[in-house]
């Protein structure tokens, strides 16, 4: 059997792992867009800040060591399903049993002139590297970063600690898909405390990037235009599906998969960022890009090609920003009653829907977090401790209390 | 496999496990030297109160296998044994990002500087099974200290199988109604668990 893998980015590299875990003499080919070993996106802030490898997280030589044909730099141009065929970029054609599309997703910018040079981004190793030999050649003092999201709060944090004037265009707030108003608040005032401005409203919503070839301000919607020695956009994501258009698989705002991770083609699975698999909780499509769930879909869709038929929970809407000191976590929904307290200059906000919680937003105090993810993940009937979650000292002990341990077990 | 079995019906919230846990992991291992340390040692096993006001649980690590923390430490700093029994952090690999935290259903990770990680930074940090002392020959911490045998270490076999004579002997004394004597807890045990009841009863009025 031979499997090839598109993409090794962790739900790649998890695939290719749980393959070989399973099945010693299976062939496996790993392609990466990218000229480096397999890399874990979470730890680039880390090695780029202290310069210690963590993000070679599986070690440069995982390739050898689990025994796989991994080509870098390497951009697959189409798939051929009826021929069990990819080509690749050098006119070179390979052929397989299975597919795994895990190629990830790239930045994604909504604004006018975005594909012009100079604008920084930091969704890959490569474009982080970029936009590091750019700080570090010290021509740089200033920067300005489009977008609030998970990755701009990153990168705006990890520039703030190169001591760059670091500043921020928010269109609505900071982080507005991941959390409610009031922590987003919390977030904004670290991001201040730590002297990065942050500029919101009309005067700071980008529609353009101005410049002959390459983008020398970002121009507002209210006609204003700013400018930085760095400009980096972190607005969105979205997901690498131009090589498979003309293949007849099935794609929207990602790839379309089953309850098996398996697209439309049977020997075809997709798994990470490219997927658009649906949300646990709501059961709506979504792509939910995150490192937990890149990794799960990466070892369901491994198991299924051996012929486990597995079927995927659903992926899950939750994330973390602790590494840069800014202890916020984000999981599942806002919406329902809200059950907040604000203590010590902590916020913990819990939303309750049908007896069964359904979402929570952690900052400053973190503790009890993969509690309350248990429980919305479970979707167990919280009722016997519905006036306990508003204690400061709301524990494990409760859970253990009223016997919903017995539904509070990892899966 | 060794590990250490809670029973949650002994703990009267003493907490001597989390301070015995602290002074573990602390450079002296001295109670008195180990409160002057910087960064200052913090426990591993967390006593916190329940619904009723005497109600406690020794919440710890449990070493889940598969665990759920080490499938998404984007670092791979969470591993296993190679005798597959206790789930370790590598203080020098955590970049603190706190996924782990985020998937732990037992709420056992915590965060804090660390004299184990490299310029002792801010990792994340849990039970380890005591592997430093079980190397010795000697029992955890938590358990050498706990005065009411809430904490017991042993092979998970053996103290499953003391748990589940138990329990038949239980239930076939019941079903005999030859004599309820052998179910009571000790006297004190008792006297604690409805002082506790009633107490909470009163609370609630």
């Amino acid at each position: 059997m031979k499997t090839i893998i598109i993409g090794a980015g962790p739900a790649g590299v998890k695939a290719a792992e749980t393959l070989r875990e399973e099945d010693k003499k299976h062939e496996i080919i790993m392609l990466s867009s990218e000229p480096y070993p397999p890399y874990s996106p979470p730890a680039m802030v880390q090695y780029f800040l202290t310069g210690e490898a963590l993000h070679y997280w599986r070690g440069q030589d995982f390739p050898e060591l689990n025994n796989i044909d991994y080509r870098q730099g390497c951009h697959v141009v189409s798939v051929s399903p009826d021929m069990n065929e990819i080509e690749l970029e050098s006119g070179e054609k390979l052929t397989y049993d299975y597919l795994v599309i895990a190629a990830g997703s790239r930045l994604y910018t909504p604004v006018e002139g975005s594909d012009k040079k100079g604008i920084h981004n930091f969704k890959s190793l490569k474009a982080g590297d970029e936009l590091l030999a750019k700080v570090r050649s010290g021509e740089v003092s200033s920067a300005l970063i489009v977008g609030a999201g998970f990755i701009g709060v990153e990168v705006a944090l990890m520039l703030k600690k190169m001591e760059l004037d670091v500043t921020m265009l928010v269109r609505s707030r900071v982080m507005r898909s991941m959390l409610d108003p009031e922590t987003s608040t919390f977030v904004q005032c670290i991001l201040e405390d730590r002297e990065v401005k942050i500029l919101r409203g009309d005067d700071a919503d980008a529609v353009a990037f101005p410049g002959d070839n390459a983008a020398r301000a970002v121009q507002m919607k209210s006609g204003k235009e700013l400018t930085a020695d760095l400009l980096v956009a972190a607005t969105g994501l979205k997901p690498n599906i131009e090589f498979l258009s003309g293949s007849g698989i099935e794609t929207d705002w990602g790839v379309f998969v089953d309850q098996y991770l398996c697209t439309n083609m049977p020997n075809i699975y997709a798994a990470g960022d490219i997927t658009e698999t649906f949300d646990r909780l709501t059961g709506e499509r979504y792509s939910h890009a995150n490192y937990p769930n890149a990794i799960t879909q990466g070892n369901l869709a491994g198991l299924n090609i051996l012929g486990y038929g597995l079927v995927y929970d659903g992926s899950e809407n939750m994330n973390s920003m602790k590494h840069l000191d800014v202890p916020v976590i984000a999981a599942g929904l806002m919406e329902g009653e809200e059950i907040r307290l604000h203590r010590n200059g902590s916020l913990r906000k819990l939303w309750v829907k049908d007896n069964k919680l359904v979402g929570c937003r952690l900052a400053g105090d973190i503790t009890g977090a993969g509690i309350f993810i248990n429980l919305i993940k479970r979707g167990v009937d919280i009722s016997p401790i519905r006036d306990n979650l508003s204690e400061p000292n709301f524990c494990y002990t409760h859970i253990h209390d009223t016997a919903l341990m017995d539904n509070v077990i990892p899966s | 496999m060794k590990t250490v079995f809670v029973q949650p019906d002994r703990c009267v919230g003493c907490k001597q496990c989390e301070v015995a846990c602290a002074v573990e992991h602390s450079q002296s291992k001295n109670l008195y030297q180990a409160v002057f340390e910087s960064p200052k040692p913090k426990p591993r096993i967390f006593v916190g109160p329940g619904i009723y006001l005497n109600s406690s649980f020794p919440n710890k690590c449990r070493h889940c296998n598969p665990a759920p923390c080490m499938a998404v430490c984007p670092t791979s700093a969470i591993k296993r044994t190679e005798d597959n029994e206790i789930v370790l952090i590598d203080g020098d690999k955590c970049i603190n990002c706190a996924m782990c935290a985020m998937v732990c259903p037992f709420d056992v990770i915590r965060y804090y500087n660390s004299i184990e990680a490299i310029r002792k930074r801010v990792v994340a940090l849990k039970c380890d099974h005591c592997v430093a002392r079980q190397q010795d020959g000697l029992e955890p911490a938590c358990v050498e200290v706990c005065k009411v045998s809430a904490l017991l270490f042993g092979d998970i076999n053996e103290l499953a199988q003391k748990a589940s004579s138990k329990l038949a002997r239980i239930v076939s004394e019941i079903d005999t109604a030859v004599s309820k004597e052998p179910l009571h807890l000790p006297d004190h045990l008792e006297a604690w668990r409805s002082w506790g009841k009633s107490a909470s009863k009163l609370a609630k009025k």
